[in-house]
Parts: structure tokens; sequence; C-alpha cells
């Protein structure tokens, strides 16, 4: 019962909320950049990341939340919906980056010239900032129920803490940088990845866990 | 069938206080009271969607807090003029939210679109203020709730739609086994078809019976200015006072044989606005 309510919300999200054009605009962007030499990568994925708020100022011009209240599912069940929104957007991202990070490591074996390569480290340096960046907005956001300005701001913020951090410590660090940037020592590169999984899916769950703990509180 | 049990919320500037009724099987009950009564508050405070300070609400003898889920698919509610998504089209809104009521029917869904003349694919921007009162009341009623909680359901409406909605009101509880919840301001609405009055002032109810029983328990009495004592004054729910006479509201109970004054018999609307006048107005 409640795992179809969540898929059913799910789905109604696609269908009344979703603009496709907000898709286009992260779809698009995100490969084409991947491609160049002379770009930072992580900020490429943060086109997911900025995906995101729009989504919710459109729910909130939607009255989403107010429609939702009177369908007979519970508060976890809209949160959880949400948050399988949110990390349907962020996987697609990821997803579909790989390819187009494969073909970048063919055309510049020399590597990007401004940051970390298109290799496993990227990926798992966009796995943590997502994990921050859910972390700072979803429990933000549920506190309210409405508010989308500040859980912005300081999820950008957390975003970018991290994907900098890591770009900054991978470009400095001499005996990390020969491991986490290029293409020889992919096989570190993919323990970093997978322990970033780890730890994104962990924040995620608990961000939800604060999440619906807080819309429980919340008037409509 | 609802059981509201001392609701209490506190807010800044207003406060629900105390409130408590309930809601037989197979009645209409009407919710009145003047703009910023505290009717919306009071319904969302009992659906949970604002939360209670504290309180009892029971649905069909179960608490609501605690079922949530399974007594929002027995019930049906709607604030007013359906607003939400305004782009989309009143099909895709209608497809997605019937697949959430394990007893949503089509065919009675169908028949509310005919008679309101609700054409589906529009878009919700592009139907009339009571167009979308319609919309909403149509989704309320399509998925055999037992109970019907409908706030301001015929603002907006023009007369003959507002007829027609009490006729439907009325329709459905011909079972006995249905109820219906309405806010209103509207006095005639109530004089049309409810059985039971709420009223409520100031976040409070201030009266809660039959609707013949209110009736018949008070009476509009008036006189001439220099008969209007203050120990009558203090007896009435509420006096007008013109320059030569005086127009009251008082409990029939209240009325001694030696009043000499004429008695008349008061309707809702006489009721509703002596008891959310401010009391001692001695203007005009």
């Amino acid at each position: 019962m409640k795992k179809t309510n969540t898929i059913k919300l799910f789905k109604k999200e696609w269908s009344l909320v979703i603009k496709p054009s907000v898709f286009v605009f992260i779809y698009a962007l995100l490969p084409l950049v991947m491609l160049s030499p002379e770009y930072p990568y992580f900020i490429a994925f943060w086109f997911a990341a900025l995906g995101i708020p729009i989504l919710f100022a459109n729910l909130k011009a939607n009255k989403d939340l107010e429609f939702t209240a009177m369908l007979p599912v519970s508060r976890a069940d809209v949160v959880k919906s949400k948050f399988l929104t949110v990390l349907y957007i962020e996987i697609q991202q990821l997803v579909v980056a790989i390819p187009f990070a494969i073909a970048s490591a063919f055309l510049n074996p020399s590597g990007n010239t401004v940051g970390i390569d298109a290799n496993a480290t990227i990926f798992a340096s966009a796995l943590l900032s997502f994990a921050a960046f859910n972390f700072a907005f979803m429990p933000l956001f549920f506190k309210t129920g409405y508010k989308t300005t500040l859980p912005t701001i300081v999820s950008f913020i957390a975003y970018f803490i991290i994907a900098v951090a890591i770009e900054l410590l991978v470009g400095l660090v001499p005996p990390l940088y020969t491991i986490f940037d290029g293409y020889t020592n992919l096989g570190w590169q993919f323990v970093f990845l997978a322990v970033s999984l780890i730890i994104f899916i962990a924040l995620t769950y608990v961000s939800y866990r604060i999440s619906v703990k807080k819309f429980e509180r919340v008037s409509l | 069938m609802l059981r509201v049990e001392n609701l209490n919320k506190s807010y800044t500037s207003f406060q629900l206080k105390n409130i408590s009724f309930e809601i037989p099987e197979g009645y209409i009950v009407g919710f009145l009271g003047k703009n910023g009564a505290g009717k919306t508050t009071t319904i969302k405070t009992m659906l949970n969607i604002v939360h209670p300070d504290n309180g009892k609400v029971e649905f069909f003898g179960k608490d609501f807090y605690s079922n949530e889920t399974e007594i929002k698919n027995q019930i049906g509610f709607m604030f007013g003029a359906f607003d939400y998504f305004p782009k989309s089209k009143i099909k895709t809104i209608t497809e997605s939210y019937s697949s959430f009521f394990t007893e949503w029917d089509d065919a009675v869904y169908r028949k509310y679109l005919k008679k309101f003349q609700i054409d589906e694919n529009k878009r919700i921007t592009e139907l009339s203020a009571g167009m979308k009162v319609k919309y909403g009341v149509a989704l309320a009623l399509s998925h055999n709730a037992k109970l019907l909680i409908l706030d301001e359901p015929t603002s907006g409406l023009d007369p003959i739609a507002r007829d027609e909605l009490l006729d439907i009101f009325q329709n459905i509880i011909q079972d006995g086994k249905k109820s219906i919840l309405f806010s209103t301001h509207i006095t005639s609405d109530l004089d049309k078809c409810a059985d039971y009055i709420l009223i409520i002032k100031d976040g409070e109810i201030i009266a809660n019976s039959t609707k013949d029983d209110l009736i018949n328990n008070h009476a509009i009495i008036s006189g001439k200015v220099e008969d209007l004592t203050n120990e009558l004054k203090d007896r009435m729910v509420n006096v007008k006072i013109s320059r030569f006479n005086f127009k009251g509201l008082i409990e029939r109970d209240k009325l001694k044989n030696s009043d000499n004054l004429v008695i008349e018999k008061p309707n809702l609307e006489d009721i509703m606005i002596f008891y959310n006048m401010e009391k001692d107005n001695e203007e005009n």
C-alpha cells in the first residue's frame, strides 16, 4: 500500500509538474561540456542540482503540496516521492554522463586542463556533492514545505564546497594528483567511487529521515 | 461519523478554542461563520493539514491522526475552488487524482462532468471561478466517500448552480448512510438544505443544534426604544437600536410574559447577524 502510494505520487510529479524543458536543458548541456578539455566538469553535474530547485519552485507555483494533502497518502509518502524524483534526476544525470566521459577520455587523452579529468574521480566527486546538496536542500525545504530560496542558496554552497574541495585536493596535492587525476590509476578511483556511493546513500537516507520529521510538523 | 473533541490551535493573532462537535450519519451539517471566523482553519486542523495543538478527531470511530491514509480514502474534501496545477488539463489531473482512491467511480465522475458541463480537455486557468468550484466538488464526490467535507462549495456559484449543488447534496444523503459538512457564509444555502447548524465566531463554536431547534429557540423581538430596559438588553443576544425602535435577538426561554413586545420567528440570517454583532452597539 505504502510503496504504491509513493510510486503514484512519483508518477503524478511527472505528469503534472515536471516540464520536459527542464530536462532538455539538463541532458543537452551536460554531455556537451564533458567533451571539452577545458571545462571544470563538476559544474556540468551542478546542472542537475540546478534543475531540482527549479522543480520545487514549480511545485510551489502549482500548489502541489496543498493538492497532495487532499489525497489519501501519508506525509512520509509525500517526502519519499520527492526524494525519489530528486534521486531519479541525479542518477540519470550521472548515467547519461558515462558515455560522454568515455568519449572525452578518448578525445582528450592528455586530460582536462582546468580540473579533474572525465574519470571515475569526477563521478565520485559528483556523488559526494549531490549528497551534500540533498542533505542541505531537502530538510530545509521540508521545514516549511514552501520556501525554496534559502534551501537553494545553502544547498548550492554545500555542493560547491565539496566539489571545489575535491578539485583542490586532487589538483594541488601531488600523491592525490597522481592517483585521482588522469586515467592510469582507475582501480583506486573506483574504490573512491564506491566509498562515495555509500556516503551518498547514507547521507541521503539521513536527509530523508530528517525531512519526514520536519514535514510532519508543517501546517500547509 | 465524525467526532471532534476539544480541538485547539493557537496562532499569534487567532485561536481555535475547544472546538467540539459531532456529525451523525445521514445528515447535512452547515458550518456557518463570517469571513475569518475560523471555518477553514477548523476544517484544516480537523484533517491534520494544519497541526492541532491538542484535541481528538475521530472518523467512523477511528482516531484520525493514527489512521490518516485509510480515513482519507473514505472521505472527500475540497477547499473552495480547485486552483492547483493551473496549466494542466482537467483530464490529466483527474487521471492522477483518481489513481489514489480505491473506490474511484468513473461513471459517477462522468455524470457530474456532464451535469456541470465541464470539458475535460480544458486547462484549469481556462475555467471560470464557478467552474473551478464545480470541478473540485466533482472530484470530491466521485470516490464513494461516506463523508464529504466541503469548504465554501457554493462561493462563486451563480444562484442556479448553487441550487443545483444543494439538490445534489440532498440526493447524496438520501440513503441515510452518508453525511456532508459544508462551510458557508451564505445563510440561504443552509435554509435550503442543512439539518444541523454549527456557528463559529472568533474561533469558538457558539451554536450547535438542529436547524429547527436553533430557529425555534430564538425569537426576534422589537419594540419602542423606551421599552428597552437594561434588564431586557442583558437577556438579549444582541440588539439594534434606531431612533424610535429597537430590534433584537433573544433566546426564547429568556422571554418573560411581562415583556410587551412584538415577537417574530427569526431566520438563519437574523441569528447569524445578531450573534456576530459587537455587543453594546449603540450606533445609529
